[in-house]
Formats: structure tokens, sequence, C-alpha cells
């Protein structure tokens, strides 16, 4: 019996021995320890993809006899939103042509010029209520790799693809709470600051807007995109907006929130920017 | 044995593929139960310290396979969270769902708070009030539930299992 019960705290012992050591392994971003990963997520991948698929078509179809209501109260708000837009897209088409034509005029880049675009589908998404990590149906195999910067289809940021695998990768979304990123507010006077997770907004699909520079006036409304800082992001990706600032006793703890672009909870598909430098 | 082998691996991973996926959908006030830490608990309590430790352990691998950045941080959580929820289960009356309900809270809360303060122990991040409130204490009350529901599964597995072992022996 004491022999038994030595050998089970021996075999307790290696493996935990085993496991610290996989884990100093692996922690390195950088290691090649892919082949253990596919062994899992090669094979779960197609039912992953299957899974999420089927669960959506439930929500939507509950959620069809939900909004009923809902949707006439929109549609009237929607006809009138419609008029006032009509009148303005005539401006902008004008600004358009014309910004169009002075953009030709100096030859800008177009923005995302050095990097090609992968379509990725969600197919899971991360067990525990900690972070806001998802796994997508591209991987290795598609030229997907580590950092790359990953949009929604209007072009809001969405996160950096953490690690990639054979046919899958994680992504890691901008609200995570160990998720920061370089932003720039972007209007005249603007300047750099950090838009972070936060562990408390990440429910509600927000972000925060730390580290503020003093002389920078934040105010609702301001647009805040990729500062281009820290080599990960491209210049000028919009993050989102300011929904609200907090201040607090001092100037330098001022803190605002950000609504993103990408819509945390409706999101079904991504587009990685793929950087042929890498 | 062959049974467990049949019956351990099939759950495991039919409940990473529902809480990756389906799970997802049901989200009650941003939180969802987690069915696989539940899984390692209930086993441990119904069954034995030592089958709570390796489910524990393979259902903490496949987290870290598919998500983590670490292999090995979420299984070794799991064998000690089977060792420890089963180091009770000989002490209690374990044919009862409300003790294993008491203890599936317990546990599951240990361990999230474990998750927790490991992995924010280098960011400084220190809002654990807010963390264990309205997070951690609402999975333990959904990971209870869970547990209810688990229970008569594990009993009767248990008895499909020890029955082959005494055919066995005749």
């Amino acid at each position: 019996m004491l022999r038994l019960f030595k050998s089970k705290w021996f075999i307790v012992s290696l493996v935990t021995i085993v496991l610290l050591v996989l884990i100093g392994i692996t922690a390195n971003r950088s290691s090649r320890m892919t082949w253990l990963r596919n062994m899992l997520n090669v094979p779960l991948k197609p039912v992953q993809g299957l899974f999420t698929s089927a669960g959506r078509k439930v929500e939507d179809l509950l959620a069809y006899f939900h909004d009923i209501d809902a949707l006439r109260e929109e549609n009237e708000a929607l006809r009138a939103e419609l008029e006032e837009l009509r009148r303005q897209n005539r401006e902008y088409a004008d600004l358009k042509a014309q910004n169009d034509e002075l953009r030709r005029a100096l030859s800008l880049k177009t923005e995302f010029a050095d990097y090609t675009i992968a379509g990725a589908n969600i197919i899971a998404v991360e067990p525990g209520n900690w972070f806001s990590v998802f796994k997508v149906d591209v991987g290795l195999d598609d030229g997907i790799r580590a950092d790359f910067p990953v949009v929604t289809g209007s072009r809001g940021l969405v996160g950096r693809v953490l690690n990639a695998d054979k046919s899958t990768s994680n992504i890691q979304t901008i609200i995570d709470e160990e998720s920061a990123v370089s932003g720039w507010i972007a209007k005249p006077g603007g300047g750099h600051a950090i838009v972070k997770g936060d562990l408390q907004l990440k429910e509600e699909g927000l972000c925060k807007l730390i580290y503020i520079p003093i002389e920078v006036d934040v105010e609702v409304g301001d647009v805040i995109e990729t500062s281009g800082v820290g080599g990960i992001y491209p210049k000028g990706i919009e993050i989102g907006k300011v929904i609200e600032v907090r201040k607090t006793n001092s100037e330098l703890d001022r803190y605002a929130i950000v609504q993103p672009t990408a819509d945390f909870k409706r999101l079904e598909e991504v587009f990685i920017l793929k950087s042929e430098k890498k | 044995m062959k049974r467990k082998l049949l019956f351990y691996p099939f759950f495991i991973v039919f409940f990473l593929l529902l809480q990756t996926t389906l799970l997802q959908h049901a989200r009650i006030r941003g939180v969802v139960p987690n069915l696989l830490i539940t899984l390692t608990i209930v086993t441990a309590l119904v069954r034995s310290s030592t089958e709570g430790a390796v489910v524990g352990l393979f259902s903490g691998l496949c987290v870290d396979l598919q998500f983590g950045a670490a292999v090995g941080f979420y299984a070794l959580l799991g064998m000690y969270t089977g060792i420890a929820a089963g180091s009770v289960s000989r002490k209690i009356y374990r044919e009862n769902f409300l003790v294993v309900a008491f203890f599936t809270f317990i546990y599951s809360v240990v361990y999230e708070s474990v998750v927790f303060v490991i992995n924010n122990i280098m960011s400084g991040e220190t809002d654990f009030a807010f963390a264990f409130t309205r997070i951690i204490l609402a999975e333990a009350i959904f990971n209870c539930v869970v547990s209810v529901l688990l229970f008569p599964l594990l009993v009767k597995a248990g008895k499909w299992f020890d029955s082959s072992a005494v055919a066995r022996k005749y």
C-alpha cells in the first residue's frame, strides 16, 4: 500500500516535471512545437467549424422571433436616417471625387499596399472566461504567421495572430486584457496613446484608451487609429471611437472608453493582412 | 479499463468541442460554465483522485494545445485540481448530488482564482474584486449546475466500469 502511494506521487512529480519543461519550451513564441498542437487542431477543425455554424443558425433563428418588434421600430428610425444619409451621400460623392483626384496627384500609396489579404472564418472560441482569443480556419499552410494584423471587412482592427498551426490559428482580439495596441488619436493636435483590453469592459466589447498625453484634449467621438509604432500593425487602421472620457483626480490618470469599429459579438469572418516581408 | 479508455476521451473531446463552439452562444452575463474543469472535479469526487487527475491532465492538455500560449499550463492545473478534489472524495458521502455540487463550487472558485492570479501576477492587474464577484463566482455557480447534470452520468459510468472489472474476475 505504501509502495502504491509512493509510486503515485512519483508519477505525479514526473508528470509535473515533464509539463513544466513543456511549458518552458513552448512559452517561447519562436519554438517550433506546432506538430504537437496539430495533432489535436487538425482533426478538430472541421468539427468545430460545423458546430460553430450550427450554433449561429440556431441563434439566428431564435433572434428572428425576438427581433420582429424591435425591427419595426428600427425600420421607422432607419427610414428617417436614410433620407439624411442620402443628402450627405451626395456631398460625400463630391468630396470623394475631389479626394481621388488629389490622391492621384500625390500618388499616395494605397492603405495596405505591402500586404496581401486572406479571409478567415471563426471556428471556435477560447473556453475560459478570462481571455478573448478565437480560432480561425487558416494557418501556416495559408502563409499565416504570428503577429499578422487582423481586420474586419470594414477595415476595423480586430487584433493580431497569436500563434499559427498547420491549418488553424489563434487570434488575440484588442479587447483581450492581455492586448495593448499603440494608438493614434486621429485629429489635429492628436497624440499617441495605448488601447488596452480590460476585464470589465470586455463583456460589452469595449476597450480602454490609456496613457493619453496631457496636452491632447480627448473628446467623445474622436477616432482612434493604429499608430504604426511597435511594428505589428501598419499605421492608419481604424481601431474605434471614443464614447466616454473618464477623468480621475490627476490629469495623468484619465482614460477613455473606446468602442471598437469591429463588433466582437457579431464577428464571423475576419481578414488577415499577410506581410510579404516576414 | 477498456471502457474507461472509451468513455473519458470521448467526453473530454465532446466537452471541448461544446465549450469552444455551441456553448459560446449561451453566455449569461458574459460568463460560460467550464465543462472540462467540472468534468474533472466531478470525476474526482465520484470516482477517485487518480481518475480525476488523469481527466484533468488530458482535458487541460487539450485546452493548451488548442488555445494555450504555453503547452502544459492548464494540464498541470487540471491534474492538481483532480488530485485535490479526489482527496476529499474518500471522506465524504459521495452518493449525494448536493455534496458534489458544493465541492464543485469550492474547487471551481479555487481553480479559477489560481488561473487569474497566475495570469495577472506579471501584468500587475489587481482588480481581483471584480474578477471574483462577476466572473469566478458566476462561473462556479454555473459549474455547480453542470455538476448536478454530470453526477448521475458519472455514477452510471462508474457502475459500467466496475461491472466489467467484476466480469473479468470470475
